[in-house]
Parts: C-alpha cells; sequence; structure tokens
C-alpha cells in the first residue's frame, strides 16, 4: 500500500499494515527529520524491520541527500532475513513504480560464511579461514605473482580486478545466498565484492562489529559519511557487544605463544636485513612522520587491525625506542615477559590501568607511550616484512592490543588476574582480564560521528536505561502496545509447582529434588498440551545440563518422550543447527519437538520460533548472570559509580530483558499465537520489568500459578486459538487497510487541532508521556532486595 | 551383484526365494531335500503385482500376484520371510529386485502410457505432491496421489466400498441398472472417475502408520512374583535395532553364541544399554564381559560425515552466527555459561542423535539436497507477515447465474409459483380500489379490529358466507389461510433440508420422520432409484459435454438408460401406489370391522393416507425434471447433427 507521512510518500509492501507499524514509521521520520537519536521498542513478530526499511528507503529515494543507510544486526541470520526483506520491498517498489530504482543493497559477514575457494572455505575456523584468505589475497602476494614468482592465488578474488571497480555486481539487492549464488556463476569472490562495494551501496547490512568494534571499523566504515542513518536493531544486548569488543582475555598458554611469535618476528627481521635493508629502513622513515604516514600503504588486505586511538596518536611520531624493528621485538618481549612474570601470583588482583602501567614501570622501565603505539607499530612490521601466515602471530597482536589499550584508557577498564579457574581448583590456571567496564567507550564514536542512530528492539525496556549506560540523548523515546483483535499470545508466570511449593531457579533451592521435579513435571504437562514446537530456556549451560540430567534418572524424559522428539542446545554449533534442522521438521511433520536451550545462548540470539516453530516458551528460572564472576562485580560497581545504576536494578534489568528476548520468539504476526511461561516464583514481583507489550497482555490472574492452573489455562487458551479467525475480524482493530488509515489520520489531524486550540503544545504532552512511561520501569522495579540478598549469600555458601 | 535372496516359507514350508541373474524370474526353493529343484518359479513379466507387509509389521511377508499368459486368473503366492534378523532387508531387496524389472517390462512397450487420460497425473496429483515436503522415491507412496493409479486400484476401492455402506449400495445398484453396452470395467471406471478424492482419501487413511518413537525409553522393567521381568515385543526389537546399529551389530556377532533371551535380559541390564540411554556410567554398575567390550564403540564417525554434508539454510544457521565475527574478542563466559564435556553430560548428545535418527527416514524441512544453496523465494515467504498480505486470491471458478429461470424448464406451470401466476393474474387498478376502499374503513372506524375485521366473536367457520367483507385481511379465512400457507411452507422446507442427505449417506438424524409417509422399504427403494439415476445423469453430462465424438454411442446408450430411469421412477411411484391403496384398504377394512362391531360409521378421509405415487413424484420432481433437461438436450443436439449431416 502507499501513503503519506507528513509529505514524504511511502510504499509498503503490503495490502494491509498494523498500527503500531505506523507508529514507528512515524517517529522514526521525525528522528531522522530531526537528526538525532531515538529508542524505539516494536513489539516483537510486528513487522520492525519492515517498517524500519520501507520508511528508510522511502526518505532515501524522496529527499535530495539521499542519505546512506547503514543496517546493523545481531546475527548472520537476522542479517539475511533482513536483506530478504529488502530485497522484497525494492520489488515491490520496481512494481509500483513501474522501474527499478538505481539502488544497491548489500551485505557483509565474514569471510568464513561468504568464501568460494575450494579449500579455504572447508575451514572449520573463522579466523583460519581469515588468515588462509589474507595470505592468497594479499597485495604482495599479487606483486610477487606478477613478478614471476610461485605463490598460490585465489581466483575468485582476482577475478574481480577484471572488473570495473565500482561495479562489480549489477544493481539490485543481494542476501548472503544470493551473492553467493551471483559469485559461484561469475567466479567472483562475494566477500571482497561486498566489501568493495560497500561505498556504492545505498543501504549496508551488517553486523554491530563492523561499526563498533574499532579495530574493523576503522576500516570497513570509514567512507561512510556523516549523515548516513545508522541502525542498531535487535539493539537490545548492545551494551554487551561494545564492552565485548573492548575486552581481552590472555592466559599463559597465549602468552607462551606470543613468545614464539616475537622469535620468528626477530628472525624473519634478521632474514630482511640480510636481503632487503632498504625496506626496514623505508618504514623507519615513515614512522618517524608518524603513524599515519605509515599507513598510507594500508589498505583493505592489512591484517592486523587497531584498537580505537585518538587521532593525536595518529599523527604523532612513533616513539624513538620502539622505531627500529629490532628494538621494538625486543621491547615486546620484555613486555610479555612481565606478564609472564605477572601470571605467577597466585592470589586475585584487581587493579586499574593507571596502577598496572605504574608497576611495570617501576619493574620494567616501559614507559606508557611506547606501549600505546604497541599495536600500530606492529601491524607496520607485519606489513612490511610480508607476513602471510598471521595466524601464528595473533597472540602476540593481542598482546600488543592488550598493551595498547591498557596505556590510552585510564578509565572504565579494570584488570583481573584470576589464578584460578574456579574457587575449589587447586591447580592454577591463570588468567589476565582485560575487562571493559563501561559501554560506552566503544559507542561513542558511533554517536560522534554519526546524526541519526537508531536503537531498536522487540525488548529494550526500560528504554531510559540505554541512553544512560551508552551515553547518548534522544529525540525520540517511545515503546509500542501491540494491537490484537483477540488475545493471541498468553504470558503467564508459574511461582508454584504441582505440590504447591513455590519453583525458583535460586542458587539455594535449584538443585533440590523437589523443584527439578515440579519443573520437570511442568514441562511435561507442557508437552503434553502443546502443539507442534515448544521450546525452553534455562539460565545457563550449567544448569541446563545438571537440571536435564536430573530429569533422566527421575524418569521425566522417558515420559516426554512419548509426546514429543527431544533435541538440546550443544556447544558444538554445527551441531546445535543439526538438532535446529531436526527439530523444524519434526514440527512440520506433526510429530512435534522440545528444543532445550539456554537463555543467553546460541539459539536465543536470532533464530526463530514462529507459528508452528514455537507455540510454547517456557522460560524455566529467571535468567540471570552469575552473580559471582568478578568481572561482572567491577562492572556492577562501575556502574553504580559512574551511572548511579544500582546493582540490583542492573543484574534483574540484565535479566528480565534475556527473559523478554526468550518470550519474543514465539511470536510473528498477529495471526500467529503462542503461550509463554515465565516459571519462577521471583518473576511475580519482575512483571513490571518486561517490555510494555507482554505486561499488558498479562492478566493478574495469568500470574502466581500453579503447574495445574498454568495447565488449565493454557489449554483454555489453545481452544479459543483453534477456533476460526478470519483477516476480516482484525481489519482495522490490529490491521488497517488504507481506509482506515486515511481514517487514523484525520483522527490524528482533528486531535492535533483541537489541541493547538486548547492552546497546550502537543510535543510537550508527548514528552511527558515519554517520561511518565519510562518513569514507570524504574518505579515499578521494587526490586526484592531481601530475594536478591538471599541469591547474593547463597552464592558466596556455595 | 549377486541376486538377491532370502530366507522365506511358501506354504508352511521353509525355503529360499531367489531372484534369478538376469532378473526375469523369481524361483522358490525348499529346505527340506537339500539340493532340491526349485518348487515354484514365476517368470517376472507374468507378475501383476507386488504387496508387501509393511514396515511396521514385525510379520515380513511379501505376497506376489502372477498371472499366467492366456488365462485371466492371477494366483497369489504369499512367501513368509523366517530370517529372525533380517527378513525384513531380505524381502526389501526382492521386492526392489522384482518392482525394478516390473517397470522396465511395463515400459518396455508393453503397455503404451494412456494418451491424453487426465493428463498422465492430475492438477490434483501436482498439488498434493507440492503439499508433501517428503517427495520419496518409493513408487507406493506416491500411488496416493497419482490419480490414473487410484482409478485402477481395485484394492482400495473395494476396501472403500466395505467401509462405506451406503456407497457400496449404490455402487451395486447402478452396476445392476447400468446399461448392457456399458462393460463393467467402463463403469467402474467411470463410477470412480468421480470419487478420486474419496479414493484418495481413503488410501491415505489406510496407509497411516504410527511414527517410530523413542523404544529405550518405553522399556521398563517391572517387578512381578518379586522377579523382575522386562517384557518386549517384536517390533520393539525391531525399532531397537534401527535406532541403534550397535545394539544390531552386537547381536550379529554374539546370538548363536548367546541365547537370545539372555542376550536381551543381560543387555538391559549392561553398562552398553545405560550408555545407549544416555545415562552416565558408574563404578557401581554390573559388568559384562561381553557387552562391554562394545561401550569403546563409537558410531559418531558417520554422524560426523553426516555433519560436514549438511548444508543448513542462513535463517537457522547456528554455526554461521558464531562465525558471523571471525576476530570477535572479549571475556571469556563465566563458568556457568561455559558448556561441559560430554562425558559429564553423555544425555544431551544423546537426546539429539536419537531426535534425529527417529526422524532420519522423514525428507527434512529445510535441506533441499538438490540445492546448493538455499531457496531465496521460501526464506521470504517464511518471513512475510501473512496476515497483513490481505486476502488471498479466489481460488475458485465463481458461478454467476444471471437468469436463474433460463435453466428451468420453459413451460410456466412448473417455473413459475403458484402465488406469482395468481398476482400475474391480478388488475392493478382492481387491487389498488380495494385498498382504498379498505383503507377508507379503517379511517372512518376507530377500532382497529373491527376495522381490519378480526371478528372475534365468529366462532365457527362457516360463516364466511354471511360475512359481508369477504375476503378482507382480518377474516377468519384469511387468517386461517395464512397460518396453514405458513405451516405448510415450514413443512415443506423441513423435508428439503432433510430429505437430501436421509437418502445418499444416511446422515440425517430425522430420516424416519421424514419419508413423506412412504414405508421405509420403499423410501429406502426411492433413494437408491435416485442416487443411481443421479450416477447415470453425471455419466450422461460428462460424456455429453466432453465433447469426444468417439463417446457419442455411449451417450446413446446413456440415454436409453436415463430412459429407463424414467420407468423405474415410475415403477416405484407405482409400487408406493399400490402400497398405499393396501393401506388404505387397511383402513377401510378396520372402518368396516369397527361399524360392524359397534355400528359406529366412521367418517374417514381416504384422500388424505400420507405417501404413494404424489409423494414419489414430489419427492423424485426434480430428478425428473433433471432427466427432462436432459433429454431434451441430448434430442436437440441429435436433430443439429442430424441437419448438420443432412446439409454436408
Amino acid at each position: 500500500m502507499k501513503f503519506n507521512i507528513e509529505d514524504l510518500p511511502v510504499l509498503f509492501p503490503y495490502p494491509r499494515i498494523y498500527p503500531e507499524q505506523y507508529a514507528y514509521m512515524c517517529d522514526l521520520k521525525r528522528t531522522l527529520d530531526a537528526g538525532g537519536h531515538c529508542v524505539l521498542e516494536m513489539p516483537s513478530g510486528t513487522g520492525k524491520t519492515v517498517s524500519l526499511l520501507s520508511l528508510i528507503v522511502a526518505y532515501q529515494q524522496y529527499y535530495p541527500e539521499h542519505r546512506k543507510l547503514i543496517y546493523c544486526s545481531r546475527t548472520m541470520s537476522e542479517i539475511e532475513k533482513a536483506l530478504a526483506e529488502l530485497k522484497a520491498l525494492m520489488k515491490y517498489r520496481a512494481d509500483q513504480l513501474g522501474e527499478e530504482e538505481q539502488f544497491r543493497g548489500l551485505g557483509l559477514t565474514s569471510r568464513k560464511n561468504l568464501c568460494l575457494h575450494p579449500s579455504v572455505k572447508k575451514e572449520k575456523s573463522g579466523a583460519i579461514v581469515d588468515a588462509r584468505c589474507r595470505s592468497l589475497t594479499a597485495g604482495f602476494v599479487k606483486e610477487k605473482k606478477e613478478r614471476g614468482e610461485d605463490v598460490d592465488v585465489c581466483v575468485y578474488h582476482d577475478n574481480l580486478d577484471l572488473l570495473e571497480p565500482h561495479s562489480l555486481v549489477p544493481n539490485g539487492v543481494f542476501t548472503f545466498d544470493g551473492i553467493l549464488k551471483y559469485g559461484e556463476q561469475h567466479k567472483q569472490c562475494p566477500y571482497f565484492t561486498a566489501r568493495r562495494m560497500m561505498p556504492f551501496c545505498n543501504v549496508i547490512i551488517y553486523s554491530y562489529h563492523y561499526l563498533l568494534d574499532p579495530k574493523i571499523a576503522e576500516r570497513v566504515s570509514k567512507e561512510l559519511s556523516k549523515d548516513c542513518i545508522v541502525v542498531f536493531d535487535e539493539a537490545h544486548n548492545i551494551d554487551n557487544v561494545c564492552i565485548e569488543s573492548l575486552s581481552i582475555d590472555l592466559t599463559e598458554d597465549s602468552l607462551r605463544k606470543a613468545t614464539r611469535g616475537a622469535n620468528n618476528l626477530e628472525r624473519k627481521i634478521t632474514e630482511m636485513r640480510s636481503s632487503d635493508a632498504e625496506k626496514l629502513q623505508n618504514e623507519y622513515a615513515k614512522l618517524v612522520e608518524g603513524l599515519r604516514g605509515a599507513d598510507e600503504a594500508r589498505e583493505e588486505d592489512t591484517f592486523m587491525a587497531n584498537p580505537a586511538l585518538p587521532d593525536d596518536l595518529l599523527q604523532e611520531a612513533v616513539p624513538g625506542n620502539i622505531r627500529r624493528a629490532e628494538h621494538f621485538v625486543a621491547f615486546l618481549k620484555r613486555f610479555v615477559e612481565y606478564l609472564k612474570t605477572r601470571m605467577k601470583v597466585l592470589h586475585v588482583i584487581s587493579e586499574t590501568p593507571p596502577s598496572f602501567l605504574q608497576h611495570l614501570k617501576d619493574l620494567t622501565f616501559i614507559e606508557k607511550k611506547p606501549l600505546r603505539f604497541c599495536a600500530e607499530r606492529l601491524t607496520s612490521l607485519v606489513r612490511t616484512l610480508e607476513l602471510t601466515n598471521i595466524e601464528d602471530y595473533q597472540p602476540l597482536q593481542e598482546v600488543a592490543t592488550f598493551a595498547t589499550l591498557a596505556a590510552t584508557y585510564d578509565k572504565g577498564f579494570l584488570l583481573i588476574l584470576e589464578p584460578y579457574e574456579s574457587d575449589t581448583a587447586t591447580v592454577p590456571n591463570p588468567i589476565l582480564h582485560f575487562t571493559c567496564l563501561d559501554a560506552a567507550i566503544a559507542i561513542k564514536p558511533v554517536f560522534d560521528r554519526f546524526s541519526s542512530v537508531i536503537i531498536t528492539s522487540g525488548t529494550i525496556s526500560p528504554l531510559e536505561m540505554y541512553p544512560k549506560m551508552l551515553g547518548f540523548t534522544t529525540v525520540v523515546q517511545e515503546s509500542y502496545s501491540m494491537t490484537l483483535a483477540r488475545r493471541s499470545f498468553l504470558p503467564m508466570i508459574v511461582t508454584r509447582g504441582s505440590d504447591q511449593s513455590a519453583i525458583s531457579s535460586g542458587f539455594q533451592i535449584r538443585n533440590e529434588p523437589g523443584v527439578v521435579r515440579n519443573y520437570g513435571t511442568l514441562l511435561l504437562e507442557f508437552s503434553r498440551l502443546t502443539p507442534d514446537g515448544l521450546v525452553v530456556f534455562f539460565p545457563s549451560y550449567l544448569y541446563m545440563e545438571s537440571i536435564i540430567s536430573m530429569w533422566q534418572g527421575m524418569g521425566t524424559l522417558d515420559e516426554i518422550w512419548k509426546y514429543k522428539l527431544i533435541l538440546v542446545e550443544t556447544p558444538d554449533s554445527q551441531e546445535t543447527s543439526l538438532a535446529l534442522e531436526t527439530y523444524r521438521t519434526a514440527c512440520c511433520n506433526g510429530r512435534g519437538a522440545i528444543l532445550l536451550c539456554v537463555a543467553r545462548g546460541k539459539v536465543s540470539e536470532g533464530i526463530d520460533f514462529d507459528h508452528h516453530y514455537g507455540r510454547t516458551v517456557l522460560c524455566i528460572g529467571v535468567p540471570f548472570q552469575y552473580t559471582e564472576s568478578r568481572i561482572l562485580k567491577a562492572r556492577l560497581e562501575f556502574l553504580r559509580e559512574t551511572y548511579r545504576i544500582r546493582e540490583n536494578d542492573f543484574l534483574s534489568f540484565d535479566a528480565m530483558r534475556h527473559a523478554a528476548q526468550c518470550l519474543g520468539r514465539v511470536l510473528r504476526g498477529k495471526d500467529d499465537y503462542g503461550i509463554m511461561v515465565l516459571a519462577d516464583r521471583r518473576f511475580q514481583k519482575k512483571r513490571t520489568q518486561l517490555p510494555k507489550w507482554i505486561n499488558q497482555a498479562l492478566l493478574d490472574s495469568d500470574t502466581s500459578l500453579s503447574t495445574d492452573m498454568a495447565t488449565a489455562s493454557a489449554k483454555k487458551f489453545l481452544r479459543t486459538m483453534a477456533q476460526p479467525f478470519s483477516e476480516r475480524d482484525q481489519a482495522g482493530v490490529s490491521t488497517w487497510d488504507s481506509k482506515d488509515l486515511e481514517r487514523h489520520k484525520e483522527k490524528m489531524e482533528k486531535e492535533k487541532i483541537r489541541e493547538l486550540r486548547n492552546g497546550g503544545g502537543k510535543m510537550e504532552v508527548d514528552g511527558m508521556d515519554g517520561l511518565s512511561n519510562g518513569q514507570n520501569g524504574i518505579d515499578g522495579d521494587d526490586f526484592e532486595d531481601e530475594d536478591m540478598d538471599a541469591l547474593m549469600r547463597d552464592v558466596d555458601a556455595e | 551383484m549377486a541376486p538377491p535372496r532370502g530366507s522365506a516359507a511358501y506354504k508352511k514350508k521353509d525355503g529360499t526365494l531367489t531372484v534369478s541373474k538376469n532378473g526375469q524370474s523369481v524361483s522358490w526353493t525348499p529346505v527340506a531335500p537339500p539340493r532340491s529343484e526349485p518348487a515354484l518359479t514365476l517368470p517376472v513379466s507374468s507378475i501383476t503385482n507386488l504387496q508387501q507387509t509393511p514396515a511396521t509389521n514385525p510379520k515380513v511377508m511379501l505376497k506376489i500376484f502372477a498371472q499366467a499368459q492366456g488365462t485371466s486368473t492371477s494366483d497369489t503366492h504369499t512367501f513368509t520371510f523366517t530370517s529372525p534378523t533380517t527378513a525384513r532387508a531380505e524381502a526389501d531387496a526382492i521386492r526392489d529386485a522384482l518392482s525394478k524389472t516390473i517397470q522396465i517390462i511395463k515400459s518396455g512397450g508393453a503397455l503404451p502410457a494412456a494418451p491424453g487420460g487426465a493428463g498422465g497425473s492430475s492438477a490434483a496429483m501436482a498439488i498434493a505432491s507440492a503439499v508433501s515436503s517428503t517427495p520419496r522415491a518409493g513408487a507406493d507412496s506416491n500411488a496416493w496421489y497419482d490419480d490414473e493409479k487410484l482409478k485402477k486400484d481395485v484394492e482400495i476401492q473395494q476396501s472403500l466400498l466395505r467401509s462405506n455402506p451406503s456407497l457400496s449400495k449404490t455402487f451395486m445398484e447402478s452396476l445392476r441398472t447400468k446399461p448392457e453396452s456399458i462393460s463393467s470395467s467402463q463403469f467402474t471406471a467411470q463410477f470412480w472417475s468421480t470419487r478420486i478424492h474419496t479414493l484418495r482419501a481413503h488410501a491415505i487413511e489406510n496407509n497411516q502408520t504410527r511414527g517410530a518413537y523413542n523404544v529405550l525409553s518405553s522399556i521398563k522393567p517391572m517387578t512381578v512374583d518379586n522377579a523382575t521381568r522386562l517384557s518386549i515385543s517384536k517390533e520393539q526389537i525391531q525399532l531397537i535395532f534401527n535406532q541403534h546399529s550397535l545394539v544390531k551389530r552386537v547381536y550379529d556377532e554374539n546370538v548363536p553364541k548367546l541365547s537370545e533371551e539372555a542376550f536381551w535380559s543381560r543387555f538391559f541390564l549392561s553398562r552398553l544399554f545405560k550408555k545407549l540411554k544416555g545415562e552416565r556410567v558408574t563404578e557401581a554398575d554390573p559388568t559384562d564381559n561381553v557387552l562391554d567390550r562394545y561401550l569403546q564403540y563409537d558410531d559418531d564417525a558417520e554422524r560426523a560425515k553426516q555433519l560436514m554434508a549438511s548444508h543448513v539454510p542462513h535463517i537457522i544457521d547456528v554455526e554461521g552466527n558464531e562465525q558471523n565475527h571471525s576476530q570477535r574478542k572479549g571475556n571469556q563466559p563465566d563458568f556457568t555459561m561455559r558448556p561441559s564435556s560430554y562425558d559429564r553430560v553423555p544425555i544431551i548428545r544423546t537426546l539429539n542423535s536419537l531426535s534425529e535418527k527417529i526422524l532420519s527416514h522423514v525428507a527434512p524441512n529445510d535441506i533441499d539436497p538438490s540445492l546448493p544453496i538455499g531457496v531465496d523465494e521460501e526464506t521470504f515467504n517464511e518471513l512475510a507477515l501473512r496476515d497483513l498480505q490481505g486476502d488471498a486470491a479466489e481460488n475458485r471458478v465463481i458461478l454467476n447465474i444471471k437468469d436463474q429461470s433460463r435453466f428451468f424448464s420453459s413451460d410456466k406451470e412448473s417455473g413459475v409459483s403458484a402465488d406469482a401466476l395468481l398476482y400475474a393474474k391480478q388488475d392493478p387498478v382492481k387491487v389498488l380500489r380495494a385498498i382504498q376502499s379498505d383503507l377508507a374503513v379503517v379511517i372512518s372506524n376507530t377500532n382497529l379490529e373491527t376495522a381490519i375485521g378480526v371478528d372475534d366473536d365468529s366462532d365457527s367457520d362457516d360463516d364466511d358466507e354471511s360475512n359481508p367483507k369477504k375476503g378482507h385481511v382480518g377474516s377468519k379465512t384469511s387468517l386461517s389461510g395464512a397460518t396453514a400457507q405458513l405451516l405448510s411452507t415450514v413443512a415443506q422446507q423441513r423435508v428439503q433440508s432433510d430429505e437430501p442427505s436421509a437418502s445418499s449417506s444416511g446422515f440425517s438424524p430425522v430420516q424416519s420422520s421424514s419419508t413423506s409417509g412412504l414405508s421405509a422399504a420403499s423410501f429406502d427403494r426411492l433413494s437408491l432409484t435416485h442416487a443411481t439415476t443421479t450416477e447415470f445423469l453425471q455419466h450422461f453430462w460428462s460424456a455429453f459435454l466432453s465433447g469426444d465424438p468417439n463417446r457419442a454411442d455411449e451417450i446413446g446408450k446413456l440415454f436409453e438408460t436415463l430412459n429407463r430411469a424414467m420407468d423405474r421412477m415410475k415403477a416405484v411411484a407405482m409400487d408406493a401406489e399400490a402400497e398405499r391403496q393396501k393401506e388404505i384398504d387397511k383402513l377401510k377394512k378396520q372402518v368396516q370391522d369397527l361399524f360392524e362391531r359397534t355400528g359406529k360409521k366412521r367418517r374417514m378421509d381416504y384422500e388424505s393416507t400420507p405417501g404413494g405415487a404424489k409423494a414419489v413424484n414430489q419427492l423424485l420432481a426434480p430428478t425428473v425434471k433433471a432427466i427432462e433437461v436432459a433429454t431434451k438436450k441430448y434430442k436437440k443436439a441429435l436433430a443439429e447433427q442430424s441437419e448438420d449431416v443432412g446439409q454436408t
């Protein structure tokens, strides 16, 4: 359908639209017009992506600026889905407009996922694929080949050089499958095709990391202009991604490998000194002028990336003591040796970067300044030496990155040395965590650089938490409720088992046979009554493993086998994919299956269980993080001191966003239906922290249920859902056609006029509204301190 | 490749069933006298059909239908496979070999494929196979979807007739009264051609079997008389072998040495059993010198291969998601989020592999092996928001009837209702004047009741003559007239809504009450006649409208049949009338008796006795009309044709 939002004509690829989609688009347009950032929460499965794309593409094509869209999502699955939606949208637009627009949309994922090289693509690890790919495609490899040396090259990559650099693929939208197919047909590398075409694309869809991880962002995203529209979809977990991109773990093993790497480098330098000393001299000369100068030769194929560096660092000359290659390697070796001695300590140490640097200086006379240049200096050296087997130097690179980060940032980071893996272990296996505590550091360049950043997800409550944690201001903050013509999903909170005793995954009682049995009965009951697919989420791998073993021992699983097949998420992602495949097949052919997985695991991100793939989602236990983790404790402390976010607030918020995310997996469209069960006593008090659209659908009568009450309620719900429900029933209520939309617009107009007459500004009312919405999240969150205290205490006891 | 063979019993004698080297014959050799000559040899070309017990059946039998050349009767030979372990495999091998050869022979020109027909496979088949996600290679499963095969499959037709008595009755009656000129096979083909959907439903219904389930979890020891007992069926053993190839191997290698019973009793106590169930083996578990040897065996090798070979679509590719960012940094997850090794929780792996095995024979939902890379279109269809897509395009032919009267016989009496005729006769001027005069009375009179002529005091029906306002709205007569008309309409409506279902399928709950006064016997006859007539009408129309010149003869025959159907209906009517007469006679006699005994004479309205020719004719009126239309059309077409012939 076609409609206007203010002056902007929007083509929406369906004949009908959900009211929330329209509201979402209006708010998006408002954000783009204002040129600011926003946080939007749109109920899961109500077509967020398609609304977003339709509006932004319309915006791009209508206004002369043609602002580019950078759409970031979490996982490859989600990127692929977004690409498919974009493709369909463009097809619809072409049909409606009667012509194909000049439009390019491409997605980018790792080499591993896009490789066509017959032997490289078979490698299991992504890092090895990267390394092997580089060794075949690096610039100097090609030079060598031209010189007539016998080196392996990748024909898929080299074919690209024969094409016009700005038109490697025709106009249009390519999904990953599409570009792989195209690459196979034309014998060209999909990865480099996509990457080199990035500057010519109207829409780029890729993973967060390409913007957030400074190591990659620098290279992949540097051509992007300031007026780009940046979207972070499924952004409820964005703070963790930010933190992840700036944290590093060092182990004894990686240090050992780093030493080996340094020794190798030394040898290579001697070799080169004897054969081609001029090159090293050139490098030295360049380094005097600063790292930027050394950077000129930098191309897409540079292999080692660098952390976020302040601009002054790049302009400055590299300190004299590490300019010479030999000196630099010696410097690195000294640093690694120092780290090794630190690892020998047998008690936990946690210190800030300045304290670490001080100690380092006292012991080894290594200054802060050269340390800051480590990462970039190493990259430069590796390039000069024309090394191809980069994976050997990966650990050394990690050490260098660590050095640079530690020397660059005083605040927001912490070094934690854990000599033992667990409290009970007796053999030391030390790990040095260099952990980022402040999510705002990694995302700051994004907010600084781009004028419009849209943070959106199905479950991103409470909204005001995100601007706080990520350090930005919004022009629009909105959470939409879900208009429904019938109650199409049934959220329930089950607090008691079939024997009426409380159920909880709290540490104190989670392994009690009574609780485990109650959870087992709950699962059994739901496997009996749920048609097709049933998804179960556990708070952690550890808990899932132990509870499954206990169920097996109790014979619960034997009972469940009678109704459903059982599949489990495993550490091996390939095996999990296959299990998922079996699960979907069983759901489709009527056999029915249960999928047991982990709330923060691989399956919970990016895999949908819509329609018959998930008629019930069962959340066993509140997915709290492991509160005894030192990293988590440090982060909590940081949040409290810096952003005034209380520990319990954050823990509870974090648990509930993951729980909500799990619940949202089962819905797609309003004709879909599903049961959402939250099975833990502690959910009762946390219901206010659920996203608005779930909380609104959760009736008081469906809270604090026992297993049998929940079963009865679910049965009744399923019977209602079995009644015929035609599209006509929801027309005008939960779906609008163009006429309904017109009517709504008229109403809004009238309201606006009335408000203007009354003298009250609409904006003000809106602002208030948003505020009070947000407030609810916090005020309502009467976090049960005693509960959390109990939790903490028990952890201590363990 | 050695020709397939298997030990099989024939006529309760043990022996060996072998397919000859060239695959052209199958022979059975008895075991009893060693080195005896084959006792039975069947050339494959004579085999008309093969039947096998379904895979879930523990008893493995192969039935061969053979038709010796020159004869029309076919013999059936049943072989029961006797091998305790590999019976199924042997039977499958032999069946496959035979069906292959049969197909080669058939396609080799012995039977030219029916040209045209229903277009080889009908649209319904195309839809059906599109719907089924598992286009399996087996010919037997596809048989459900092929119209032609269904039409020819006598077995299914017979079994459907057996399960549906009313259909069977219709079939038999139509068969009995069919025109001589149509052979019974032609008739059967005609009959079933309109009932393909019923056949298909029946075939599918019969072929549905319970899927595989997790056997090991369903086997539970029971304590009887202080002794732990375990009972397992043959079927369960079969399933265990299917799901756990390791057990099959262990069984194969050990059973001659161990007795079957001992094997199973030891197996269910062994560590191996625990391992297969996914339970952790502890030190306390009993050891078993034979079975424990297999503990180390891992059937993961093939699984790993399977893992490597599979291609998962991107939208559920967890591995791809993990590899999406190859330079991932970050702190390692805390220890609760780190999965432990397999040895600690063997159950997790068991659950997955078992589920996969149970579903292994089902074509996967997402992976299409014929495509190297996932399908774009399908992915998107799954993503689309279905309820926003608007109404699905109308997938049916909409019948637009503009002038219904055209379709009924043109003569006035039957085409237009009596009321309409009545109104047509009236003069509008007169009517208007009458109404006006009535209104004048109303206006002049303040009492509404008297104005419209309601006369509560008049209690006799025959005051009509005296009533000056004859035919007035409120008069007793017009009121009762209106009531009578209403009631009769209701009754008629009821009869009509009950009747059709009563006659054809016997679903009607009020069958007895709506026989229109006919006796049950004659009503049954009536409905049967109706059903057969409809059947022939259908044949007639399908032939008549086919436009196929070759069927002209057939149409003529069918036309005669229709005429005869008319006669049959008349006969039914006559019989019903006779029956009614008998009833009347009986009533008369009763009255007579009564009169003789009591001297009282009772007035009887013999005319109102229900049933008889009138009822029959009333019920069959639409059918008669339909036949008349058909006759007329046919005659007209015939006339036109002969005219055409005359002209040319």
